[in-house]
């Protein structure tokens, strides 16, 4: 009777891990799935920041001419870049910043060329994701090449 | 022996619930990490690059940053003339060693957690008694998680290999 008894108790007790192991693995898999789709949504959102980050650097519409590899980013065409131009570069709710190292004024077309930062579709939304690279800005005036940082990045 | 049969599937129970976790988290690690690593290495790139294209404000033959350290590696004595200011001479080695690093650190301060060391030597090590510039902290080579670049100063006669490494601090 007891030995009976003990070998229910055993196999209750199997059963009852087995069950507490197929409970593991569902749960495991489902917050997996919904931990890799979440980190996976944040991967495409960074894979289109750094694309958007390349096409600005890379577009014909704003290097100099001859230039391929990495950015030269000729002050004059970034002078005349309006918001829409860049719309129609890079898609909706973009924007871009082109800063030469240590300059804080403005480039208007008025200001110009005696200035080292070009902004465009700036807003005040704080929610946006963003990706920045050394640039190369190629002054047509004076013939010069500064260095400077290029940010690019979209709202959500 | 039915005891012992039970207490070897409790064991293998046990072993699977620990195989699950770190396979788990092996993949959420692994997911994680791959995009980083190739903004990081586009970014080591383009630093390098508008490094080496920009202007030091000297004259020929030290008019870029490439230029002039191509000449501090195989024209030493050759003084370079500063623009704005043509009473000021310096060789090329200093002007390398004054512009390079001073750009580098002014484009990382805007990503304090970045480190950084390069190296620049000839082509083919018989050349140039097999010297080499290096610039930055040599303890980031040998850090676990770098980023590199590797970019070619094309030259009639010697050709140099500058190599660019960045990690985290």
């Amino acid at each position: 009777m007891l030995k009976g008894q003990a070998h229910i108790m055993e196999y209750v007790l199997l059963s009852f891990f087995i069950l507490l192991v197929i409970f593991l693995i569902v749960f495991f898999l489902m917050g997996w799935q919904i931990g890799t789709t979440s980190s996976r949504q944040s991967i495409l959102r960074e894979q289109r920041a750094s694309f958007l980050l390349r096409a600005f650097s890379n577009s014909p519409h704003l290097n100099k001419e001859g230039f391929t590899e990495g950015g030269m980013l000729e002050d004059s065409k970034l002078t005349v870049l309006e918001c829409s131009d860049l719309e129609e570069l890079l898609g909706k709710n973009v924007f871009a910043e082109v800063r030469i190292l240590d300059s804080i004024s403005e480039c208007t077309q008025e200001g110009y060329p005696r200035c080292g930062v070009w902004t465009f579709c700036k807003r005040e939304d704080k929610n946006f994701i963003a990706y920045d690279t050394p640039v190369n800005v190629y002054r047509t005036l004076t013939r010069d090449v500064e260095i400077g940082i290029l940010t690019v990045g979209f709202y959500e | 022996m039915n005891k012992i049969r039970g207490q070897a599937s409790l064991i293998m129970i046990v072993l699977i619930i620990i195989i699950f976790i770190i396979i788990g988290l092996f993949l959420l690690v692994s997911s994680f990490t791959t995009e980083e690593t190739e903004y990081y290495n586009i970014y080591a790139h383009d630093l390098l690059v508008s490094v080496m294209r920009t202007k030091t404000g000297y004259q020929n033959p030290c008019e870029t940053v490439s230029d002039t350290i191509y000449c501090s590696m195989t024209r030493v004595d050759r003084q370079c003339r500063y623009s704005e200011d043509e009473s000021i001479r310096k060789s090329c080695r200093a002007v390398a060693d004054e512009v390079a690093p001073g750009l580098i650190s002014k484009v990382l301060a805007t990503k304090p957690n970045l480190d950084y060391y390069m190296t620049i030597q000839a082509e083919d090590p018989e050349h140039l008694g097999g010297e080499t510039i290096s610039y930055g902290n040599p303890d980031v080579a040998g850090r676990g998680k770098t980023w590199t670049a590797n970019e070619r100063v094309l030259r009639y006669q010697t050709n140099l290999q500058i190599q660019l490494i960045l990690a985290p601090v």
